[in-house]
């Protein structure tokens, strides 16, 4: 038998103590006899041992004994351990993702989470180890192979849930890196079980249980918010999703640059959203809707906006003459073309795009650039032409630029061998080769066609307006920060300027993170939600812009899962202790029955 | 106006008086002949037994036929029938008063003392009666006849004390009444811490014939205690912690066993005839039963 917390023996003191009670507070009855002549002779004969014949006297006594022995034993969490003699490496996952910070009475999900993790690592055997990763959107190993029960009950104190999603694949790969090898890999996933569903193909060299904790609990949650501009009037709009199981009245508070701006009342059903608008609104950088609810989880109760930025963007087009082109920049929006024919070409220096037909200049021009059919020299070797292969299919990267991009029935009749074109990765292909290529060389951003539009039938399909919108969508992102909405503690790209010398960051709760050249290209610091400020600073110049960190709405519902589906396998709730038979409660229900009969016998006594 | 009945008083009471008869084991010598007969031996003409001769008896009573058959010396014993006093010796301790209601031990020993004094005089005995506490307590002088019956049993019902027993302050004290031969019966719990012996070697030095009748309650023969208690002496006040458990319960009836063998075995080592009764006990068994067996009744 073992005890997964011995400490918990100190409450055996409490006989002594009983002991103690018994002896300075032993209330006798008092009964008037004939004589009390016989009685003291007895007495005498007795309790020849006295005083701990006198113990002996007290059956009382040694029943309260029992009871407070056995609770004590109890509480330090007796157990068999089936499987003593073989030797384990377990990994703990733990889920740090935003719905463990759900309050369930005195504790949150993760407590739970941390106390099973604990009891866990005091079952472990002398010869057993441990790791402990914790499931973030990054996961990470805290301690590998350990051990140590004291480092690994440390690295458990020490960690705190984050406000994102827990991405499970990566976890199950990283436990698989760190199985490798070890004997009796056993992997223990401690989780509400609100994962993603993992890929199949990961598969993990050992058993793996799943210790759920957390209790089904009813939760809003602001899902979506957005800003729009209509008819000259900001309009905001916000998704309030009611994940209980009944009708709930929420007040939803706009708040625009951290100002109450109005009150909002609404009723929503259980398991439906409502659609909360507010169709006029003052100007402003920032907006969040802020539910005045008292839930279980109150991170999701909030999410924050920030309007589009209008800006107009620079663009050079140098071609001898492109109609397709010129007639599609002309249509989209935001975007001040300028067009110089090659030879008069001295350089994009100050314009936010280049794009290049039929030609190149002779060096980088230092901003983002678009180029068709270019001849060969530093941004693609020489090569051969050749002509297309079949009809132009989507190829396996960068597939965010063909997004919707109906690409049948588009051929191209001549294009030059992209392959050597080695930052790049190609988007568009034919039974050929590569057919474009997009990549980043640094913080330049390249498209390369390889064919001339007038050599293809690209122009004449309804696929060539939304590729070029894809393709220039992503060659002229935000002047600074990031598109698109972030994630808590998700590594979000950063759009800066090529020619930017200085970023500052600052977090919602004020945090600065200032960074001077190289800048880096991706942003970690993730982990606080609200509006983060980005500033660049170039030739003197300063932009500003911003970066939204919404809470996850598939964090939100908080239903917890008794199983989960790993591959082909449903991995029902276990046991905390592998192969461990718990004693406890037979103790408990031992010291029970004592204490029914303790009570008999006093009744029977008095 | 006639004189109040005794509380032990009633009519099965009155009907078993009637079928008994006292036998005193030793007749003593009195001023009167009286009707019961002695087992001390003498002259009469009631064969009693036979003993061997030993010098300086009297040879008219040696038994010739039995030297001419045998050729040994045997004398021959006759009864001799002659008066007695009989002193009833009576506990009115604290002690005595216990038990439950027709248990009582007090009113058991009153109605047995009130009996034989019934017996006795009915015989034409002197009857005496002592109340024993802590001293003589009470002393009723040797009467005789029925028509002292009721003078009898006044004093008998009166014989209640409260105090501390101490018999051989008591006995001594009664002794100075006591003024020859006799028949004593000393009617006690003999719970005493000063003890009994002195007691009852005082009463043989006055040559009594004498009868001990331990009278017990039910709940001091078999307690039912239990628990963690303060017993309390009713005669003193003094007080004993004790737990009761099934162990200690075995230590006290041992210790009672221990008690009566050795009361017995006192008696018995001295010729003096020992009964002990449950209060518990049905008088006309205890007047039938126990004091035929005891050689008390006929």
């Amino acid at each position: 038998m073992e005890l997964l917390t011995p400490a918990y023996l100190s409450f055996a003191l409490t006989a002594p103590l009983i002991v103690l009670l018994y002896f300075l507070k032993l209330r006798r009855r008092e009964v008037t006899v004939s004589s009390t002549f016989l009685w003291q002779r007895a007495q005498d004969e007795y309790q020849a041992n006295a005083p701990w014949r006198r113990l002996k006297t007290s059956l009382l006594l040694y029943l309260q004994v029992a009871v407070a022995l056995l609770l004590a034993l109890a509480l330090a969490g007796p157990y068999w351990r089936a499987t003593a003699a073989l030797e384990h490496s377990l990994v703990l996952v733990l889920d740090c993702s935003l719905s463990m910070r759900t309050q369930e009475g005195n504790q949150t999900r993760f407590d739970q989470a941390i106390d099973l993790a604990r009891r866990a690592v005091q079952a472990m055997g002398r010869q057993d180890e441990a790791t402990i990763i914790a499931m973030g959107e990054e996961p990470v190993v805290l301690v590998a192979h350990e051990r140590d029960q004291g480092r690994l009950l440390a690295a458990l104190d020490n960690l705190q849930p984050g406000r994102g999603r827990a991405n499970l694949d990566e976890a199950l790969k990283l436990a698989r890196v760190v199985s490798e090898g070890r004997p009796h890999p056993a992997l223990y996933l401690i989780s509400d079980g609100r994962l993603p569903a993992p890929d199949p193909d990961i598969l993990y060299p050992g058993e793996i249980r799943f210790l759920p904790v957390g209790q089904a609990r009813d939760n809003l949650a602001v899902a979506d918010l957005s800003v729009r501009s209509v008819g000259g009037n900001l309009a905001v709009l916000a998704r309030i999703v009611n994940f209980g199981a009944a009708q709930r009245r929420v007040e939803a508070e706009l708040h625009t640059d951290g100002i109450l701006h109005s009150v909002k009342a609404v009723d929503i059903p259980a398991g439906q959203a409502y659609a909360a608008i507010w169709p006029s609104v003052p100007e402003a950088m920032a907006f969040s809707v802020r539910l005045r609810s008292s839930d279980a989880l109150r991170e999701d109760d909030q999410a924050w906006a920030v309007i589009a930025s209008g800006e107009t963007r620079r663009v050079l087009l140098v071609t001898r003459g492109n109609a397709f082109l010129e007639r599609l920049l002309a249509l989209l929006p935001g975007l001040d073309v300028y067009r110089v024919q090659p030879d008069s070409y001295t350089g994009a220096a100050g314009y936010d795009l280049a794009i290049y037909d039929r030609f190149l200049p002779e060096g980088d021009p230092g901003v983002n650039l678009l180029a068709f059919r270019p001849p060969a020299g530093w941004l693609v070797l020489p090569g051969t032409a050749r002509p297309g292969h079949g009809p132009v299919r989507a190829g396996h990267e960068r597939m965010d630029l063909t997004a919707y991009v109906d690409l049948s029935d588009v051929h191209v009749g001549e294009t030059v061998d992209l392959s050597n074109a080695g930052w790049g990765k190609a988007f568009l292909v034919d039974d050929g080769g590569s057919v474009a290529v997009a990549g980043e060389a640094g913080l330049q951003r390249r498209v390369v066609f390889g064919f001339d539009l007038h050599h293809s039938d690209l122009p004449l399909r309804t696929a060539f307006p939304l590729l070029m919108y894809n393709v220039i969508d992503w060659l002229l992102p935000p002047p600074v920060g990031a598109s698109g909405p972030v994630l808590p503690g998700a590594a979000v790209p950063l759009s800066v300027s090529p020619s930017a010398q200085r970023l500052t960051i600052v977090s919602p709760s004020g945090r600065r993170f200032t960074y001077e050249t190289p800048l880096p290209r991706v942003f970690a610091q993730t982990d606080e939600l609200g509006v983060y400020s980005v500033v660049q600073e170039a030739g003197g110049q300063q932009s500003r812009g911003w970066l939204v960190v919404n809470p996850p709405v598939a964090e939100s519902d908080l239903t917890p899962v008794s199983s989960l589906s790993m591959g082909r396998t449903e991995i029902g709730a276990a046991g905390a202790q592998r192969g461990n038979q718990d004693l406890w409660p037979l103790l408990a229900a031992l010291a029970l029955l004592i204490l029914a009969g303790e009570w008999w016998v006093y009744c029977r006594g008095s | 106006m006639s004189p109040r009945l005794p509380s032990f008083v009633d009519q099965d009471f009155m009907r078993q008086l009637e079928r008994l008869e006292l036998v005193v084991r030793k007749s003593a010598v009195g001023k009167t002949s009286g009707e019961r007969r002695s087992i001390k031996k003498g002259r009469s003409v009631e064969f009693a037994d036979f003993r061997d001769y030993a010098p300086g008896d009297d040879t008219r009573l040696v038994d010739w036929n039995a030297y001419a058959r045998l050729e040994r010396l045997f004398l021959k014993l006759y009864l001799e029938e002659q008066e007695a006093t009989v002193n009833l010796l009576l506990d009115a301790s604290g002690s005595m008063s216990w038990g439950e209601a027709a248990a009582d031990k007090g009113l058991f020993a009153r109605r047995v003392a009130a009996a034989i004094g019934y017996l006795a005089l009915r015989a034409y005995d002197r009857v005496a009666v002592g109340a024993l506490a802590d001293d003589l307590v009470g002393y009723l002088r040797p009467v005789r006849g029925m028509a002292s019956l009721w003078r009898l049993w006044e004093f008998i019902e009166g014989a209640k004390g409260d105090g501390l027993t101490h018999l051989a302050r008591s006995v001594r004290s009664c002794g100075r009444f006591i003024t020859g031969p006799g028949v004593t019966i000393l009617i006690s719990d003999f719970l005493a811490p000063t003890g009994y012996q002195e007691a009852l070697d005082y009463l043989l030095f006055l040559k009594q014939e004498v009868t001990v009748v331990q009278v017990l309650a039910p709940d001091e023969l078999q307690p039912a205690l239990s628990g963690d208690l303060r017993l309390i002496d009713r005669e003193s006040g003094a007080s004993c912690e004790v737990s009761v458990t099934p162990g200690l319960l075995r230590a006290y009836r041992r210790r009672l066993e221990g008690f009566r063998e050795e009361l017995s075995g006192f008696c018995l080592t001295r010729g003096i005839s020992f009964i002990s009764i449950s209060s518990a006990t049905r008088l006309e068994e205890a007047l039938f039963d126990w004091l035929r067996r005891a050689g008390l009744v006929s």
